[in-house]
């Protein structure tokens, strides 16, 4: 672990329950590219084995978090991680599945969705997706949150989106934000926000989880699915 | 002699009403009612009128402790044993009263030994009747007379007291014996107006019966005078008791209802805490295990591929069952939990037909089209549960034997009904042909029925199926409650 300041992805894993924290440490310890560098069994917990880490300049990469938790929940906990540290990815992984807790992850600042009775090798694939900047979601997931989303077809909107519209729906797509729009197109922040109001506003849709998700419905990008 | 004399229960129910202290009230009331048997030109002699006065104040006084005794305070004679209590209480109370003034009247030589036992009687049961009169009457009306006065006030309360004045007045002024007309008006009242209008009924029998007895006709009117005093007072006593207990046996049915509905509805909230206790129970425990299990069965499977073993051996096809299982394991879990857990519909009924078609794997064919603003439906939580069972149903048959490729759940709101169709592009069957409970339709028809609305199955073999279930929209069980869950 010490040998080379490897690239490996730094992994906290976060779940109030001891045999899933240990199971984890198990199974992504197991991962070449891979490093488990902390667990904890609740939110209070991880925000300061987070700044632990920090402290060491050991900043994880990647956080896998179980949205069950008490006093302080999964989502929380995600809200909090992504406002103090912005290139802390977070993966929600939990039992259940409703769209309700899916929007609340996803807005709190998750970038990945797995179900835990899913295949194990998605919760490795879902933290190298975050890792790289994607979106991955479990399939079942995806397709819950695709059927129910209102929004227009994209043949209604054809031509009212301008191609640096689409061009920056893309990168919304793929979980970027602002910030990294911006740097991306070379504009400025500002302005890759006023972007992504006015597609919201064409699309007639309430978030950016939702205008990915429209994007990856209507074949705009494909839905990170891992490798 | 009066045939009742109504001021010892008014001071029974006063003393009873506002306290014992206020026994010198009492006194001087009755005090200012003898006066004429102190002025008048057959004034009594001095003693027996203060023998008289002192039994009488001991008979309310008495009358009082006992009722409160019998019956503890704030009675409002809905329980028959209030209406036995003070049926005692007044009993006792009149016999001191009238063996204490019967013993002055003695003593004071207005009347000889031989009339006693006949003046005793008299008096004893004048005091009860006027007591079994006014004493329930005010103490079903003083605690809340407007909420008894609104309850008389409709047309069938004045029906009502027409009702028994007619048959009051039928009941003593006939020669004929009909005395027992009156009681099919006074039984209506008591189940009808409970203890407020079951004791104005019993009023207004008594003052007709004495108002018609006074002017000499009925049944009562042709006997001898001790004789019509008598049965004008056992006419009112019976007549009294017997519909004070009616309306206390009506009072405690009601009350037994209130309280069944009542218990049933707590038990049905325990079940559901308890249903939840046991899904979090489930997930905490089992869930999580299995979980862990799949993660660490996981890790062996590398460690045998890093290994270099061979993946058609045995320990690799264990390894893989192992997998199998659990996650056959971790998917009944899930269906359990999600059958016992938080109310499906928490999220509103269309977010429970989405949640549950993922359940189910058909989420990828199926389309839900929802009409409705905001997707809030307009149904009480009951009916969304019968639709939301209705829908699960004919979901788990487009998932079970409908070999579907597309499906469709359209909800909408149309004359004021909101339907709900789910619709298959599958094999469909023969709606005619029974298929006693394969395809749940009893269970779908009867949770339709259940709310009042209308079930109809469309299929034919090789056709698909639609289900649409239509069900009289209503406002929904408060502003928007759902959404602070």
């Amino acid at each position: 672990m010490t040998g080379s300041r490897d690239d490996r992805i730094r992994v906290v894993v976060v779940d109030d329950h001891d045999v899933v924290r240990r199971g984890l440490l198990t199974v992504l310890g197991g991962e070449p590219d891979l490093e488990v560098v902390g667990a904890a069994e609740g939110g209070v917990q991880a925000m300061d084995l987070i700044a632990q880490l920090d402290a060491r300049s050991q900043r994880p990469d990647v956080v896998v978090m179980d949205l069950e938790m008490a006093p302080v929940d999964g989502i929380e906990t995600t809200r909090q991680i992504r406002s103090r540290y912005d290139d802390v990815e977070v993966v929600a992984l939990t039992s259940f599945g409703e769209e309700e807790r899916v929007r609340a992850a996803l807005e709190a600042g998750a970038s990945g969705y797995v179900l835990k009775d899913a295949d194990v090798d998605e919760v490795a694939a879902a933290v190298r997706a975050a890792h790289r900047g994607e979106l991955q979601l479990d399939p079942a997931v995806a397709r819950l949150l695709m059927s129910s989303l209102r929004g227009i077809s994209r043949d209604d909107v054809s031509g009212t989106l301008t191609s640096r519209e689409l061009e920056v729906l893309a990168l919304v797509a793929t979980g970027r934000a602002n910030k990294e729009i911006a740097a991306e197109l070379s504009i400025s922040e500002r302005t890759a926000r006023t972007h992504v109001s006015n597609i919201l506003r064409k699309l007639r849709l309430a978030s950016r989880t939702q205008a990915a998700l429209w994007a990856v419905r209507e074949g705009l990008v494909d839905l990170g699915d891992g490798e | 002699m009066a045939a009742i004399w109504p001021p010892a229960g008014v001071g029974v129910a006063a003393l009873y009403l506002w306290g014992l202290r206020w026994w010198p009230g009492v006194l001087i009331a009755e005090l200012v009612i003898n006066a004429e048997l102190a002025v008048g030109s057959d004034a009594l002699p001095l003693g027996s009128l203060l023998g008289q006065q002192a039994g009488n104040l001991a008979e309310v006084v008495v009358g009082a402790i006992l009722l409160r005794r019998l019956i503890g305070s704030g009675a409002a004679l809905d329980r028959v044993e209030q209406v036995g209590g003070m049926f005692v209480a007044l009993a006792v109370a009149t016999a001191i009263s009238a063996t204490i003034g019967a013993t002055s009247m003695l003593a004071g030589d207005v009347i000889d030994a031989a009339e006693a036992p006949t003046f005793w009687r008299t008096w004893w049961l004048g005091d009860l009747a006027g007591a079994l009169v006014v004493t329930p009457l005010l103490l079903a009306w003083v605690r809340s007379p407007a909420a008894a006065l609104a309850r008389m006030r409709t047309w069938e309360g004045g029906l009502l007291i027409a009702t028994v004045a007619a048959l009051g007045a039928l009941a003593v002024s006939t020669a004929e014996p009909v005395t027992y007309v009156v009681f099919p008006a006074l039984i209506w009242a008591a189940f009808r107006f409970g203890p407020p209008g079951a004791t104005v009924a019993i009023a207004i029998a008594t003052v007709v019966a004495i108002g018609v007895t006074a002017n000499d006709v009925g049944p009562f009117s042709k006997q001898p005078i001790d004789h019509k005093t008598l049965s004008t007072q056992i006419y009112i006593v019976v007549t009294a008791l017997t519909t004070l207990i009616m309306s206390a046996v009506v009072g405690e049915r009601e009350r037994s209802a209130t309280e069944l509905a009542e218990a049933k509805r707590q038990e049905g909230v325990r079940a559901m805490e308890e249903r939840h206790r046991i899904a979090r129970d489930l997930h905490d425990s089992v869930s999580q295990v299995l979980f862990s299990a799949r993660l660490h069965t996981r890790t062996a499977q590398r460690e045998l591929e890093r290994q270099g073993a061979n993946q058609s051996g045995p320990l690799a096809a264990d390894l893989r069952a192992i997998t199998r299982l659990t996650g056959a394991a971790q998917a009944e879990m899930r269906a359990l939990i999600f059958e016992l857990g938080p109310d499906p519909l928490a999220d509103g009924l269309v977010a429970a037909l989405a949640a549950h078609a993922s359940e189910l794997g058909i989420g990828d064919g199926l389309t839900i089209d929802d009409q409705v603003a905001g997707g809030r439906v307009p149904l009480c939580s009951r009916a969304q549960a019968q639709v939301f069972g209705i829908a699960r149903e004919a979901l788990a048959n487009v998932a079970k034997h409908a070999r579907a490729s597309n499906a469709r759940i359209r909800i909408e709101v149309a004359d004021g009904h909101v339907v709900v169709e789910i619709r298959d592009d599958g094999c469909g069957f023969d709606p005619d042909s029974s298929h006693p409970g394969h395809f749940g339709l009893e269970s779908m028809a009867s949770r339709a029925a259940e709310i009042g609305g209308l079930l109809t199955i469309t299929s034919a073999p090789g056709q698909g199926t639609a289900v649409r279930v239509e069900a009289p929209a209503e406002q929904t069980d408060g502003p928007d409650d759902r959404l602070a869950r």
